[in-house]
């Protein structure tokens, strides 16, 4: 554990030292150094509208990803009671939403919503729907059949099976759907606050390069980076950890 | 005159082209413990599962307490009977006592304060009061099985099913095992029927037994187990009795057991 610690802390340090040295290098204002960077990142932390921005942008990650997930998970739990759903997801639902980019997602509710909070945060759906649908789908095809027959000794409700022991035993795929989707939810709200957004990080980001303060371009993508990895590393870790070990025989 | 909890009257079963049930009847009386016994592979688990109503059959009439279970009354149906599957069947991510309790609220969609000293009761019934915290994965083959056994009481049913429950345990937990769901079933007054294949099994348990053929499966005949209870499994005219059963399997005529009542 405490050599863990002391490779991540090494590890850390020799990327700053390499920034450090290509920024001395190039000596420009379109490379700045970490120190640079941290400054600006300090001043917008130390001011309410950095915090807004922050708080926007991650509103709209975690509205986007329980949109996107009831949608996918419909079309994930559908083919359980239909074979045309279970066509319709595997023939035509799962590869459109897998292949189209995001950026074709923005530019069209671009198009249809303006700058709003819907184009981002229909982006993110977009985008999430798919991890959510095969995850899902993956989860009801390893579904014990013989539990949810012993819920049928006790009601033939299939809401109450669903409830009671179906979905008890997609928490896990959730789950897994879920971390993958923050990390793909955080690059396209970034891409659709760009195009599609007066607000939130991706804002931030085209208005600091709309004015060459690239050390703040750097700030923001640094602190997208280490709210990924708060959540990724302490928060689902965490969860997974506490909460997912009674799933898993 | 005793009340007739279950009447099943020229039951058909295919699967395609299979015959599995060919014209298989028989009632059941209120109290009794039914053993249903047959070679591996007849048919057995089948008929469970049809009275349970998990699955279709293709002809034939079935009666629960005097209703026909073909006329739509499902859930009414269900508060009548309850299942033991040959495998415990729990879900892992709950611990013991969730285990029980999920009966409650699959049958009746919440619980209430009321229901934990129910589902305390069924554990303490089947000695598992000081596991009630444990999951699934801490606990033995026989233990497992024990709390599926609570499972199916806490519902209190009229009419348990048991298809091979104990199945796959060894012969110390099995016969523990016996002793207990014979305990449970006189202290509730329940009508019990046990689905077995294994003869001794049957004759230790039963006040009756319904004897399978082969696929495609018939009733060979209905046999009243003529010994007491307690019974003793060391007791020579068990050992008699088995070997009769056995050859019943493969003989049409026997001597020693008369149906439905010998001396």
């Amino acid at each position: 554990m405490k050599d863990k610690v002391l490779y991540q802390f090494f590890s850390i340090l020799v990327f700053f030292i390499l920034w450090q040295t290509i920024s001395e290098y190039y000596h420009s204002p379109l490379f700045p150094s970490p120190m640079d960077t941290i400054n600006a990142l300090f001043s917008l932390l130390a001011s309410k509208d950095g915090w807004y921005h922050i708080e926007v942008t991650t509103y709209r990650v975690f509205l986007g990803i329980i949109f996107g997930s009831c949608v996918g998970a419909m079309c994930g739990i559908l083919p359980r009671y239909s074979r045309i759903a279970e066509y319709a997801v595997k023939s035509v639902f799962y590869p459109l939403f897998v292949s189209i980019p995001s950026i074709c997602w923005v530019l069209v509710f671009v198009v249809w919503f303006g700058l709003s909070d819907v184009t981002p945060v229909l982006a993110i759906s977009a985008a999430v729907i798919p991890f959510f649908m095969i995850n899902i789908w993956e989860g009801v095809k390893e579904l014990d059949e013989s539990l949810v027959e012993m819920g049928m000794i006790y009601t033939r409700n299939k809401l109450r099976i669903l409830r009671k022991i179906i979905m008890p035993m997609l928490y896990p795929y959730v789950f897994s759907a879920f971390k993958t989707s923050f990390e793909v939810a955080w690059k396209v709200v970034i891409l659709g606050e760009v195009f599609g957004a007066a607000s939130g990080i991706g804002y931030m980001l085209w208005i600091a390069h709309e004015v060459y303060a690239i050390e703040y371009v750097f700030a923001w993508t640094l602190c997208c980076a280490v709210i990924i990895i708060i959540f990724d590393y302490g928060i689902f870790n965490y969860i997974d950890m506490r909460y997912m070990r009674r799933w898993k025989r | 005159m005793k009340r007739e909890m279950l009447r099943i009257e020229g039951l058909h079963k295919r699967f395609g082209s299979l015959i599995v049930l060919n014209d298989v009847s028989f009632n059941i009386y209120e109290g009794e413990f039914v053993c249903v016994l047959g070679p591996s592979g007849c048919g057995k688990t089948t008929i469970l599962r049809i009275i349970a109503q998990l699955i279709s059959f293709d002809e034939g009439r079935i009666f629960v307490l005097g209703r026909d279970i073909n006329s739509n009354e499902e859930d009414g149906y269900l508060d009548d009977l309850s299942v033991v599957f040959q495998e415990p069947r729990l879900l892992y991510w709950r611990k013991v006592e969730e285990n029980v309790k999920l009966a409650l609220e699959l049958k009746r969609g919440v619980v209430g304060d009321r229901d934990g000293a129910t589902v305390r009761e069924a554990l303490s019934l089947v000695g598992l009061s000081d596991f009630a915290d444990a999951f699934p994965h801490e606990l033995s083959g026989g233990m497992k099985q024990r709390v599926a056994l609570a499972r199916a009481l806490v519902t209190e049913p009229s009419i348990l099913l048991m298809d091979e429950p104990l199945t796959g345990l060894d012969l110390r937990t099995r016969e523990e095992l016996q002793d207990e769901i014979l305990r449970i079933w006189k202290e509730k007054s329940m009508t019990a029927i046990f689905v077995t294949h294994d003869p001794l099994e049957a004759i230790y348990m039963g006040d009756r037994i319904i004897v399978l053929s082969d696929r495609p499966t018939m009733v060979r005949d209905t046999l009243k187990v003529p010994l007491n209870r307690p019974r003793n499994r060391h007791d020579r005219r068990m050992k008699e009795l088995e070997s009769c059963i056995r050859e019943l399997f493969v003989l049409p005529d026997y001597g020693c057991l008369e149906p439905d009542g010998i001396s």
